[in-house]
């Protein structure tokens, strides 16, 4: 993206300041066939078949989160984001082994977090117009780490999804909604 | 008239997007069925995915979908070869 500085004021506008995020829809990568942009916001997903966007609802306890924390390897040194999804699931069952699994094989993935602000945001893509589809993967493949955790008896047993991939922009927001998510 | 081009299709059978009235529609001109297991968020269903149409296609090409293209009707180039002849 071409240098620009935009004035911003949180004072001024008032912004939604709740953080968190609420659900999140999860696909491979190669799922995603072709992107579409109205004012560059993702306003459509073109899918290799249906079905393929698989919803995640997590614990509502303020544990779920979607950080991308920028850094420069020295001051010359082009930003890189590393973006870092935490998903955790309560309880233990033969269920979520199966998924933890297959997660943890997924070479590229991609997430849609709805945040508890009501953003929307996509991890794991790079907007691209010069890729074929209009999009690519991430810097770094964005792949799931998954963790199953008895813990004690004092604790909560749980499974965890860490996702965590690295790339050159910041993540794109898209307009879609739950229930044109899944639909596709 | 609106295509998705042959060569996109050989590598993806199955294109499914939203058209304007944000219902999956699949770009490969194919009505599609599948079954869908049951998960921890979804009882398990069928899902249909009704065949792009035309207007379909005009919208996503206008809303700048990477894979449709315009071309010249082909119908309307044969019955013009007829008068021709």
């Amino acid at each position: 993206m071409a240098c620009g500085i935009t004035s911003l004021s949180s004072v001024a506008t008032c912004n939604n300041d709740i953080g968190g995020i609420a659900r999140s829809f999860m696909c491979n990568l190669a799922d995603i066939t072709a992107v579409t942009l109205t004012s560059g916001v993702i306003s459509g997903f073109t899918m290799a078949s249906t079905g393929l966007w698989k919803q995640m609802t997590y614990d509502k306890d303020d544990t779920a989160y979607y950080n991308q924390t920028g850094a420069r390897a020295n001051p010359g040194a082009p930003l890189v984001a590393t973006q870092t999804s935490f998903l955790k699931f309560k309880g233990m069952s033969a269920a979520y082994i199966t998924a933890a699994n297959a997660a943890k094989d997924c070479c590229n993935v991609v997430l849609i977090h709805v945040l508890n602000n009501g953003a929307r945001i996509v991890q794991g893509i790079v907007i691209d117009a010069t890729e074929v589809g209009g999009f690519s993967g991430t810097k770094t493949d964005t792949r799931v780490t998954p963790s199953v955790m008895s813990d004690t008896g004092a604790n909560q047993s749980r499974l965890e999804y860490l996702i965590e991939g690295t790339a050159y922009d910041f993540s794109p927001t898209t307009s879609l909604t739950d229930s044109a998510i899944l639909a596709l | 008239m609106y295509i998705v081009p042959q060569e996109i299709l050989e590598q993806y059978p199955e294109l499914v997007t939203l058209n304007e009235a944000n219902k999956p529609v699949n770009l490969a001109g194919k009505r599609i069925e599948k079954q869908m297991p049951g998960d921890a968020n979804n009882a398990p269903k069928v899902r249909v995915v009704e065949a792009a149409n035309q207007k379909d296609l005009e919208f996503l090409f206008k809303k700048g979908h990477p894979f449709i293209v315009e071309v010249a009707d082909t119908n309307t180039t044969s019955v013009s070869t007829k008068e021709v002849k």
